[in-house]
């Protein structure tokens, strides 16, 4: 039996790969569509590395089927500013506060805050530091993590207006 | 096995399938059990995705109760302004459940029918006396319940949702797995409309179970101290790479009485074993009337009352005499007065192996 075709759009862009059906939305990121940004760490729904947007929602793509998101919006790290324009609002406090070590979980991570602003469910520390719970830093540099999402929950609400890609 | 995948449009168009495919097996959010097929654990000729299904995905509230669709996300449950009013106890269960990634697919009633051993929902549910709505009928959540991975569903029969009655209410706590938050164990204990005590206990390995002990217990006098000389038996648990079945059932006991003595208002106090409250300092090596107390951040303070049959100012003139605090202070060698009402004082303690002056 042939593969299914599993359409996407990712950052914006209309994607049509056939694959086996149990494939991941991860494995179709970074196989099919070559966005190594997205990171395989676990491969067991722990680590948060895979973390990327889906319809505006943060999700771990390792668990996943990429059929389950049949003809939905995906946005990945690549996806969030433009190669050689300014950086992302999140990118850019991360970067002063010096939120990332060896960079590996960097991706996920702000993909995660991305979605944890847009939705400001989070206000004080404690709480950002419970709504991260799902991405892991294995060197441990969440101070400066939790510090940057929480600049960005402070700053005002121009600011992280403008956090999600537009979708229309 | 390969496995395809198929996308139902109706709960009819789903049973159909599960009865032509044998081997297929209906796929919720697959939080769960995405990774068991990934990894060997389970097989499925066909996963049946049910997210299409607009009647799986709603939440009501009805006249007596409250009905929460089987596709509903974790995360929607959480927020969702009607629950978070009428039933508490499930929006704060929902929103201990894993992460915010994996609330955001997960839902309930795939939690209910996968029945993960260490899964939250099977407590919450069991404990709330839920009731489970199939398409083919109404089964009670202590009969829903077989065991690790194993419940009354029957093979094309789907889980449609569950209602809670009104005036549930209720609390979960879990020790956590640190990186998946699988409980391990976890406790939610529940107050029926008419006043019954529920509490149900996952995480232990075997799937959930009712402490009916404990429920009993709680029923005559609702305070820790009820749980004081009650133990879970080890032969509901499993040892594994993470904790032995012995410390499973600990851990279960300590959250409940954690429970307990939150909803009671009580300070919460430790699970003294035969061991005692801290190095060298056995309860019993405590002046009469003082108890050791262990609070929620783990600082150790010591509190007490004595009655002293004395008038106020006789009592405070004692102890500004330097002799008196000198004998009242166990291990004090020498206090000597270095200006007024300040006083330099040498004392003896002795903290497990440790012995010091100070």
């Amino acid at each position: 039996m042939a593969n299914p075709v599993i359409r996407l759009i990712v950052n914006s862009k209309q994607v049509e790969i056939q694959a086996d059906p149990m494939t991941s939305l991860l494995d179709v990121l970074r196989e099919h569509c070559h966005l190594t940004g997205t990171h395989q760490g676990c491969d067991t729904v722990q680590c948060g590395a895979c973390t990327v947007l889906i319809d505006g929602r943060a999700v771990k793509s390792c668990n996943r089927l990429a059929l389950q998101c049949q003809g939905m919006q995906i946005t990945t790290i690549e996806g969030i500013a433009s190669q050689d324009g300014p950086l992302h609002p999140v990118q850019m406090a991360f970067s002063q506060h010096h939120a990332l070590q060896c960079g590996f979980c960097t991706p996920g991570l702000i993909m995660r805050s991305i979605a944890l602003i847009q939705d400001q469910a989070a206000s004080d520390e404690e709480s950002v530091r419970a709504a991260l719970s799902g991405n892991l830093c294995r060197c441990t540099g969440y101070e400066g993590i939790v510090r940057a999402v929480c600049e960005l929950l402070r700053s005002p609400k121009a600011a992280t207006d403008q956090v999600l890609p537009d979708y229309s | 096995m390969n496995t395809a995948y198929l996308r139902a449009e109706s709960v009819e168009q789903a049973i159909g399938w599960l009865q032509r495919y044998p081997q297929s097996r209906l796929l919720a959010g697959g939080q769960s059990l995405l990774p068991m097929l990934r990894w060997g654990l389970g097989e499925a000729s066909h996963l049946i995705d049910l997210q299409d299904i607009g009647q799986l995905r709603s939440i009501e509230n009805a006249e007596n109760d409250l009905w929460i669709g089987a596709m509903v996300t974790h995360a929607e449950i959480a927020r969702h302004p009607r629950v978070r009013e009428i039933l508490p106890f499930f929006a704060q269960v929902a929103a201990q459940i894993a992460d915010a990634q994996v609330r955001e697919v997960g839902t309930i009633g795939g939690s209910i029918a996968h029945h993960d051993p260490a899964a939250c929902w099977p407590a919450a549910v069991l404990a709330g006396q839920a009731e489970l709505v199939t398409s083919e009928r109404q089964i009670t959540a202590d009969d829903f319940f077989l065991g690790l991975f194993a419940t009354s569903l029957r093979r094309d029969e789907i889980l449609l949702g569950i209602r809670v009655r009104h005036g549930v209410r209720g609390a979960y706590r879990k020790h956590e797995h640190p990186a998946s938050r699988f409980a391990m164990p976890g406790v939610a204990l529940a107050q029926m409309p008419e006043g019954a005590i529920r509490i149900a206990v996952t995480g232990l390995g075997q799937g959930v179970v009712r402490w009916r002990e404990a429920e009993q217990a709680l029923a005559g006098r609702f305070s820790q101290h009820a749980l004081d000389n009650l133990d879970l038996p080890v032969h509901h648990a499993e040892s594994d790479v993470h904790a032995s079945a012995e410390y499973r059932c600990y851990l279960a006991r300590v959250l409940c009485r954690r429970l307990v003595a939150s909803l009671a208002g009580e300070d919460p106090e430790p699970l003294l074993q035969k061991r005692s409250a801290a190095p060298g300092l056995s309860p019993s090596a405590l002046p009469a009337g003082l108890s050791p107390i262990t609070s929620v951040d783990s600082t150790f303070r010591i509190q007490g009352e004595a009655l002293l049959t004395a008038s106020p100012d006789v009592i405070w003139q004692a102890v500004l005499k330097s002799e008196v605090l000198k004998a009242c202070i166990s291990g004090c060698d020498q206090i000597q007065e270095v200006a007024p009402l300040r006083y330099k004082a040498q004392v003896r303690v002795g903290l497990g192996p440790i012995a010091a002056r100070f």
